[in-house]
């Protein structure tokens, strides 16, 4: 067998690319056809013309590129081009139905509410969502559940490869012709693991909305949008009440619960699942989510508490504990109006929230933020560093940490991981400088909250951003939610390789 | 090197093209599908002087003169003013004027309500069937106890316009009945406007294009699959 | 792993060394004697001569341990340089708790150490009626902080040549401008020399041409000169440059601030006429560049604030601050109540310059401009690697004094560490403003003036403030100075010898 030097795609990797985008395309408008079916039987005849054309355009874009042709094993390469490229498909896909709701003064306005959607953002972008039609309001968590997906299913199948890999590199190190494995184990893995704990959370939420309150049908909607939104760490809730709608504790408990086990990432969640206990507590990313969580944790409650923000400790924790864990793992919901984390929280509060929206979630799971992995790896870093200096003999023996197995610490995974946190950095204090000098009467901290919550795909919303009018702030939402889903270098690298398609920049097309 | 002879992908360029023609087309169909959408004819604006007009509470009225300006529950808070200031706010009797949106939540005593006194619910309507982009939704949590919460029939949903209600409250910052929410405790109120069911006319174009796009896809994918079996 | 203990050895030549720093510290005190007796402040006079005969005695008492003559660890080094910094300001600290300007002996120490790490922060009260001889001994501190130090102990331990060359540049590789150290040391005092010579009469001059009378020309020009070229910030009078009304001697400020952010290896090329070399230094490169940027964004973001109508006064005002914060110095023509007037995005800029820094190798502080460099072609290259294809092989390089490196992971993890404890630094000393109740922007920018040493305040750093506040920023400007190594290495070295058992040494030191 030859070995490739190749400098530019082939017919074959392009068609395989293409193929692939045009199923993503096929099976993101057939996800419109439940919740047409939705509004089609509660008389919200505009949503459901809309999913439908939706729906529509979707599979004939997908028959289209698709070219009646299913795509066969694609190499790594094809795959992370596909994968820079199906978000793009997606979204636009997903924004059809969604700017015809009615509820977007612009089309740019749909494009980043798809956006916020699939990235598992969850910002409020939508106007008027209190009398958004059922229907749609489902498909726009159903994008929640579809992002999810997607995103454990890049992790699964990243796995196979070798967890260095997941580590050190923020992306395809170079590109790489050997096939794919199997594709059907990592759908597996990543479809049932969302089915089920969505599942899990409708079915213990249900009892529990309606002892809220709420009638039947309510209930069910709440219980399935909530388990959903929550297990993707989306963010999105029925209406603008956040998860405080239902007024109960119990329900934001099961939530605090459903939010941190969509935090967990995928190889985290196969180890309880057969009941390997015991060696969780080393792994380096859970050490570090549990430190960071009670720090910041106190760091909030403290917060609050000098800013003599609530009376009762019950409240107190409640409310500190709910917002730090919705920021922790990137979902977004809040307790309460999201304005009131920067208007009567105090100042050190939100600080501690921001950290957390900062750090997020653990590496392999659908939160998003820098990760605790990363955080961990550039802590034991620093550590190795100091204790060079103090111990100049422990230079000899290497540092190491543990993620399923015990990995070597080298420079390389510090300056990875140092990469990625310092275009996080840069990402938010550019945001915030464009922001501040486009908008008028803009708030600095506030921007930075913006910002940071975009970053990570956390999505609380303190009301920065006015989506019907701040076109600019919308686009530089946008971006800060995608770059911040695909870790920078991955959306580079997806569109370095399409640059390589255009004839000139790219080998032989 | 797969084993089986794979035919050569036919298209290239021409696929190319075709694909970003069927992208502007798409781009263009929704365009203008939105320009055409039909308005709803329904009037749901609540006259300005049962609102009580332009005598709003506001933060900086507060921070000058504290909390005597709120005259004990004759003059209207609007909700963007107790989430910008809620500190100032905090325990003072105000007049509040919004439409009941989400659900009616029945418990022990009373309910809980969602009350949004945007534009969407006062002036120019919910939208989705036409309407006016006004930003986001702005509302407060209310706890209506028994039998106030009776007034509270229709909350509001898309094409319908919730009841709205005049209810004279006291601002709890960091209620406790609610683990720290911040909330509004009722102590009296009227139905301002009852609930008002949009006109909602149908967008036969937006129902054509679905339906025709519709069959074509269904069409394609049949006989893609029939020739794929082939 | 067992590391070598420290031993009594090791712990003498420490001791040693700090105690010719006490005897220097002493030396420092006779320009502000002779300045204090003959402008006639008796009291701070006596109050000078207490705390310079307590140092030498300290120093005397030290240098009778006999010190072996070897050569200096570069760990040992370390702690030397931390242990230094920690407590030379003791005894500066002294006449200025005795002149009656300082609330309390904290705010005194706080001066002392602003001093010693050309911050430039104060907690002096009536710091306009302060006398000549006390505002030498300030200003005399950028000096000895800046270069003196680090000057002395090459002198000193010119014997120990090939050890103490590491200890200009902290990581461990140096710029070796000349294979002698003692040179380096030698040329360093020439071209600081030189410098004052020029930059002083310059300053005078101008003070002269705008209305001082010869002998406050005088006292105003070399103060003035060590503050800029040191980039330390300390003023003889509480409005700082704002008091002299002058754009000239802002401008001529300007110059001397950039002078002294510039690396001392660069002084030197540029000494030589290499400017072509000098120009290709990415540290330059870097510093130019952010400076730029950013000042260029402050004064934009001024004018859309309309903070200033002139546009004169707004570049004026724009261009000093920037400088001054880029620098490191601290200089300030905008009174710290009137930092509210420049809206949000100025401030911001403000706290951006800070806390990146200037050239390292200079008197500046911050995460310095050579890391920034490093760190952003470290991240260019990850990006140019994920773009191009397979066949290429992406390598950073940079380019520093005469030649080329790669930009290999050690130095980009190395780079990343240091700005990561930078960033820490800032955020926790912001947190511990916002938890006395500053708010969190000025608690920000109060926090990272003091970790970059730079001395511009908004406010927050006051005698009133509380004591942990004030305990925490002589922390933060300590660490700073030292970029956290060798802080760590002092911790880690006491904590050690501890550990060893402290009777145990002593027992054998006698």
């Amino acid at each position: 067998m030859a070995v490739l030097t190749h400098l530019g795609p082939t017919p074959r990797d392009t068609a395989a690319v293409v193929a692939g985008l045009g199923l993503v395309s096929r099976w993101v408008g057939l996800a419109m056809l439940a919740p047409a079916l939705v509004s089609l039987l509660l008389g919200e005849h505009r949503d459901a013309s809309a999913l439908l054309l939706g729906a529509a355009v979707g599979v004939l874009l997908g028959a289209l590129l698709q070219r009646g042709r299913p795509p066969g094993r694609l190499t790594w390469t094809q795959a992370f081009t596909l994968a820079g490229g199906a978000w793009a498909v997606a979204t636009g896909v997903a924004a059809v139905p969604l700017a015809l709701s009615g509820h977007h003064a612009t089309l740019l306005q749909a494009i980043v509410e798809a956006m916020a959607g699939l990235t598992t953002t969850g910002l409020v972008v939508v106007d008027d969502l209190d009398h958004l039609g059922v229907g749609m309001n489902l498909w726009r968590h159903l994008l929640h559940a579809i992002g999810a997906v997607a995103a454990l299913l890049v992790v699964a199948t990243i796995r196979q490869r070798g967890q260095t890999f997941v580590a050190t590199s923020n992306v395809a190190e170079s590109g790489d012709h050997h096939v794919l494995p199997r594709r059907g184990r990592s759908v597996r893995a990543a479809l049932g693991l969302v089915v089920v704990w969505t599942l899990l959370g409708t079915v213990v939420l249900l009892p529990l909305a309606l002892l809220a309150g709420a009638t039947p049908g309510r209930a069910l909607l709440h219980a399935a949008t909530l388990a959903t939104s929550a297990f993707s760490t989306g963010g999105f809730t029925l209406t603008s009440a956040s998860a405080g709608a239902l007024h109960a504790a119990t329900v934001q408990l099961v939530l605090v619960v459903l939010m941190i086990a969509g935090a967990t990432s995928l190889v985290l969640h196969r180890s309880l699942w057969a009941r390997r206990i015991r060696g969780v507590r080393n792994e380096l990313d859970v050490r570090v989510a549990g430190l960071t969580g009670a720090t910041l944790l106190l760091v909030v409650l403290l917060g609050l508490r000098r800013a003599e923000v609530f009376e009762g400790a019950t409240e107190l924790v409640r409310q500190g504990l709910f917002t730090l864990v919705a920021a922790h793992t990137t979902t977004g919901m809040t307790p309460g109006p999201g304005r009131l984390l920067v208007t009567g929280w105090g100042e050190m509060a939100p600080a501690g929230i921001v950290a957390a929206m900062a750090i997020g979630g653990m590496a392999g799971s659908v939160a998003g933020g820098v990760g605790t992995l990363r955080v961990g790896i550039l802590a034991k870093g620093i550590a190795r560093d100091v204790r060079r200096l103090l111990l100049p003999e422990s230079a000899l023996v290497p540092a190491d940490y543990q993620q399923s197995r015990r990995h070597v610490l080298t420079d390389r995974h510090v300056r990875a991981a140092a990469t990625i946190v310092l275009l996080t950095l840069a990402s938010v204090f550019g945001a915030a400088v464009i922001e501040l000098a486009t908008t008028s009467d803009g708030d600095l901290p506030e921007a930075l909250f913006h910002a940071v919550s975009a970053v990570s795909t956390t999505g609380i919303t303190v009301g920065f951003l006015d989506a019907g009018n701040d076109q600019v702030g919308l686009v530089v939402t946008g971006l800060l939610m995608w770059f911040g889903r695909m870790e920078f270098l991955a959306v580079l690298a997806a569109l370095g390789m399409v640059a390589r398609y255009v004839p000139g920049v790219g080998g032989r097309g | 090197m797969s084993a089986r002879q794979r035919p050569e992908p036919r298209g290239g360029p021409l696929g190319a093209v075709l694909t970003l023609l069927a992208v502007v087309a798409v781009v263009v169909l929704v365009a203008w599908l939105r320009a055409t959408a039909p308005q709803s004819p329904t009037d749901t604006a609540v006259p300005a002087e049962a609102l009580g007009g332009a005598d709003v509470l506001d933060c900086e009225e507060l921070e000058r003169e504290g909390p005597v300006a709120a005259t004990d529950g004759t003059r209207r808070a609007p909700s963007g003013a107790v989430l910008e200031c809620p500190f100032a706010f905090d325990g003072l009797r105000v007049r509040y004027v919004g439409e009941v949106v989400g659900d009616v939540l029945q418990r022990d005593g009373g309910s809980w309500v969602l009350l949004n006194d945007d534009d969407y619910a006062l002036r120019t309507g919910p939208l989705g069937a036409g309407g006016e982009a006004a930003g986001t939704n702005s509302g407060l949590s209310v706890w209506l106890p028994d039998p106030l919460d009776e007034l509270a029939t229709v909350p509001g949903r898309a094409g319908v316009r919730g009841d709205v209600l005049d209810v004279v409250a006291t601002v709890q910052r960091a209620d406790p009945a609610d683990g720290g929410g911040l909330t509004l405790r009722v102590d009296d109120a009227t139905l301002l406007a009852p609930a008002v069911e949009l006109e909602d006319p149908v967008h036969w174009r937006q129902v054509g294009a679905a339906v025709a796009l519709g069959l074509l896809a269904l069409g394609l994918t049949l006989r893609d699959r029939a020739r794929r079996r082939r | 792993m067992r590391a070598l203990r420290p031993d009594a050895d090791e712990l003498r030549v420490v001791v040693g060394v700090l105690g010719r720093m006490f005897e220097a510290t002493a030396g420092l005190h006779v320009p502000a004697l002779v300045v204090a007796v003959a402008v006639g402040e008796l009291r701070d006079a006596s109050a000078l001569l207490l705390s310079a005969t307590l140092a030498l005695l300290a120093g005397r008492a030290a240098r009778r341990l006999r010190a072996p003559d070897d050569e200096l660890r570069w760990s040992t080094g370390m702690v030397v340089v931390a242990s230094t910094w920690l407590l030379v300001p003791v005894f500066v600290a002294l006449p200025l708790w005795l002149s009656g300007h300082a609330a309390a002996p904290i705010d005194a120490y706080f001066d002392a150490m602003s001093g010693f790490t050309t911050s430039g922060l104060s907690l002096l009260q009536d710091l306009d009626h302060l006398g000549a001889g006390l505002q030498v001994l300030r200003h005399l501190t950028h000096f000895a902080g800046g270069q003196g130090i680090v000057i002395v102990v090459l002198t000193v331990l010119a014997r120990g040549a090939g050890g103490a060359s590491t200890l200009l540049v902290g990581e461990g590789r140096d710029e070796r401008v000349v294979p002698n150290v003692l040179r380096t040391a030698r040329l360093i005092y020439l071209i600081a020399g030189a410098w004052a010579v020029v930059g002083s009469s310059v300053l005078v001059v101008t003070l002269l041409g705008s209305g001082l009378t010869p002998w406050r020309a005088l006292l105003h020009g070399t103060t003035l000169f060590m503050a800029a070229f040191d980039t330390g910030g300390f003023s003889i009078m509480s409005s700082s440059v704002a008091y002299y009304h002058s754009a000239a001697v802002e401008a001529v400020l300007v110059v001397l601030m950039v002078a002294g952010a510039l690396s001392f290896p660069l002084h030197w090329l540029l000494w030589q006429r290499r400017v072509g070399d000098a120009t290709r230094s990415l540290d330059l490169r870097t510093f130019a560049t952010t400076t730029g940027l950013l000042g260029t964004l402050l004064v934009v973001g001024l004018a859309v604030h309309g903070t200033y109508a002139d546009a004169g006064a707004l570049a004026r005002k724009g261009v000093f601050t920037a400088v001054s914060a880029a620098t490191g110095t601290g200089f300030t023509v905008v009174a710290p109540q009137a930092w509210g007037t420049w809206g949000q995005l100025g401030p911001a800029v403000v706290v951006a310059l800070m806390g990146i820094g200037a050239m390292a190798g200079s008197t500046a502080g911050g995460v310095k401009t050579l890391r920034v460099g490093l760190l952003a072609k470290s991240v260019l290259a990850d990006v140019r690697r994920a773009l191009a294809p397979t066949s290429q092989v992406v390598v950073a390089t940079h380019r520093s004094l005469r030649r080329t490196s790669i930009v290999d992971d050690g130095q980009a993890r190395s780079a990343f560490v240091v700005t990561l404890l930078f960033l820490g630094c800032y955020l926790a000393g912001a947190l511990v403003g916002v938890f006395e109740g500053a708010s969190i922007e000025a608690a920000l920018f109060e926090s990272v003036s003091a970790s970059a040493n730079v001395g511009l305040t908004i406010g927050v750093l006051v005698p009133e403030a509380s004591t942990l506040l004030k305990a925490v920023a002589v922390v933060q400007m300590w660490l700073g100075r030292l970029e956290f190594l060798a802080a760590f290495a002092l911790v880690g070295w006491v904590w050690q010898l501890g550990a060893a058992g402290a009777s145990d040494v002593r027992t054998r030191l006698a």
